[in-house]
């Protein structure tokens, strides 16, 4: 077998056993549960604006209002507040139009994910190493694995996690949309909010890789946490430093390098009818292993 | 042993020149180190806390880097995850064990990472956790096991897949008595198939298993060879012996046994009833032999032989050096 080969499957059995671990210890319950109910809780409070606005709307109408929200959706698409609502979720206009026409649960379902995911995911990511420093138990694996192989192949097993928290989340819209409100065509929903998926766990690895990374320089997981949390702030900063018109004009050199190394430069890119979420889909996977590594060099020096 | 215990190139494991220290102004925990581990033995390190024993295991583990200095495991040059796993066995001193995960899960993992098929991987858990008779607690959580149980998986680990080199830190440091004999019974059944290096603050203990030593201090070497060099229980025996010895006048015992192994070095040191006399044999000698004829002597001159002891204990040649 080659050198690469083994690696691959080193890193294969690695990450393996990482989603056996996290399954024998019920963590993959508590993360797919904090998924749904942070899903649950975003699509309930959009059933309950929903409500309000076609409470609104049927007085100014004239026509009875109904008890459970969605009846009106049709005629909210239509309506000035539903669409300032939505634009202060999507400030671009060809996606505007793009999301006013899905079903309208899904809009704050991927809204809420684009801004709660990054935090999830540097959080969990920042626990794949550091704990095995502390505790020494990294040694037991690497008198057998190489530190590379170790380090991919935990940051892949948490990225199946974050994968399968990410896809579970779609129930709580799902049952809220069909047991709580009318007119929300349930195939649908499904078949949007499983089509926004993928582009959402790409949208989470960057963070994921940064967690890693921050994970591999301290034997403190509470300081990992931390350094994932500043680092997945800071991303947020510098890329809206990025879009000032002063810094574009001010050092435009630095916008153009930097600027494509941060995950946000492809957050719209991600939105869109069929499969145009692929391509920054790869570059954020690509994002998410490059910014694990940025650990590695000191991992790889560390006194276990 | 299939070759010369004293011949470093034919050794499992090779240290040269070693050293390592843990900050720029720190002292060095490894001194230009050199030694080595016989194919086939079963090797004691010694020394005292902080003589760099855990140090030396790490290093040649791959957990820390050397500042200079080469190793060579099984002549395949220094740690490498790809060469040496399944190869080189390694019981770390303070490693955690994932208390959530079974015995059987934990080392079916260790197996799989070492390269085994799923099916090896379970035979070789199974194989090894029968060898540390926890095959009964195979299913359990490790958060379930005693502290020593929990050393005798983490053993399994290390004897996983038979490697051929074996490196045990403090494997039985906080067992009670019959722990520690149960894992000293697993170690001694490895002689023949495995090199072992056992670090041990219990020198009696290592004294019963190891044929080789490796005594270490402030990060030196002191000495390294046999168990028998070390101790000089090769040319070194005390006879403890009652009345009768004392005197040091042409024509006494002592006199006598002087002339008869005129080759030999023999001190007397005496006590309140008797003494001990130490005979240091000559290369080449035979110790039996000489032996024989102290003991006559001594029978003709009526002195009493209380107790004779080879050499010194490992404990006793320990602690002459500290």
């Amino acid at each position: 077998m080659t050198a690469f080969l083994m690696s691959l499957r080193d890193t294969f059995q690695v990450g393996r056993f990482h989603l056996i671990r996290a399954v024998r210890t019920w963590t993959v319950v508590f993360l797919c549960a904090v998924y749904m109910l942070g899903a649950g809780g975003v699509a309930w409070s959009f059933r309950g604006l929903i409500g309000k606005l076609e409470q609104s709307a049927a007085e100014l109408l004239r026509v009875p209002v109904t008890d459970t929200p969605g009846a009106m959706v049709e005629i909210l698409r239509g309506r000035e507040e539903l669409q300032s609502i939505m634009s202060g979720l999507i400030p671009d206009d060809t996606l505007l139009d793009w999301a006013l026409s899905l079903p309208v649960l899904t809009i704050p379902h991927f809204w809420m994910a684009l801004v709660l995911l990054p935090f999830i995911a540097a959080v969990i990511g920042a626990e794949v190493i550091s704990p095995g420093i502390r505790d020494r138990s990294l040694r037991y694996e690497l008198v057998r694995t190489g530190r590379l192989e170790l380090m991919l192949g935990r940051w892949a097993g948490q990225c199946v996690l974050i994968g399968l928290g990410t896809t579970l989340s779609v129930l709580p819209p799902l049952v809220i949309g069909e047991f709580f409100m009318v007119g929300q065509p349930f195939g649908e929903s499904l078949s949007v909010l499983l089509g926004m998926t993928p582009p959402l766990i790409a949208w989470s690895l960057p963070f994921l890789g940064l967690g890693v990374a921050c994970s591999q320089s301290t034997a403190n997981t509470n300081f990992a946490r931390l350094f994932a949390l500043f680092g997945t702030v800071s991303t947020w900063i510098a890329f809206g430093v990025f879009q000032t018109d002063w810094m574009v004009r001010k050092a435009p050199w630095l916008v153009d390098i930097l600027e494509p190394l941060l995950p946000q430069s492809y957050i719209e890119s991600l939105w869109g009818p069929g499969l145009v979420w692929v391509l920054p889909s790869v570059i954020l996977l690509g994002l998410g292993i490059g910014f694990a590594l940025l650990g590695f060099p000191l991992f790889a020096r560390r006194n276990l | 042993m299939s070759a010369s215990p004293h011949d470093p190139s034919q050794a499992a494991l090779r240290v040269e020149g070693l050293r390592k220290r843990y900050g720029r102004r720190a002292p060095w925990a490894l001194s230009d180190l050199t030694c080595h581990v016989p194919r086939g033995a079963i090797c004691g390190l010694v020394g005292p806390n902080g003589a760099g024993k855990t140090t030396l295991y790490s290093v040649i583990s791959g957990f820390l880097p050397p500042e200079s200095g080469t190793v060579d495991i099984l002549g395949l040059g220094p740690f490498n995850p790809w060469t040496h796993r399944g190869r080189l066995g390694v019981l770390p001193q303070d490693a955690s064990l994932d208390p959530r995960l079974t015995c059987r899960e934990f080392l079916r993992y260790m197996a799989a990472l070492q390269g085994m098929s799923a099916a090896a991987a379970r035979e070789a858990a199974d194989r090894s956790l029968d060898e540390v008779n926890l095959a009964d607690r195979a299913s359990d959580r490790i958060s379930s096991l005693s502290h020593g149980m929990g050393r005798r998986l983490a053993a399994a680990s290390a004897l996983l897949g038979q490697p051929e080199l074996v490196l045990l830190d403090e494997p039985m440091a906080g067992l009670d008595p019959v722990q520690a004999a149960s894992l000293r019974e697993v170690l001694v059944r490895q002689r023949g198939r495995s090199t072992l290096v056992v670090s041990s603050h219990n020198l009696t203990e290592l004294e019963r298993i190891c044929d080789w030593v490796i005594v270490l201090e402030r990060g030196e070497l002191v000495q390294q060879g046999t168990v028998a060099d070390v101790t000089g229980r090769g040319v070194h025996v005390g006879w403890t012996v009652g009345p009768g010895l004392e005197s040091v006048d042409e024509g006494s015992a002592l006199a006598e046994l002087r002339v008869a192994l005129e080759k030999h070095t023999l001190r007397f040191e005496p006590s309140d009833d008797g003494g001990i006399l130490h005979q240091v044999t000559p290369p080449g000698d035979d110790l039996d032999v000489s032996a024989v004829t102290i003991a006559r002597i001594l029978a003709r001159r009526g002195v009493a032989i209380r107790s004779v002891q080879r050499g010194r204990s490992l404990e006793e040649s320990f602690l002459d050096r500290s």
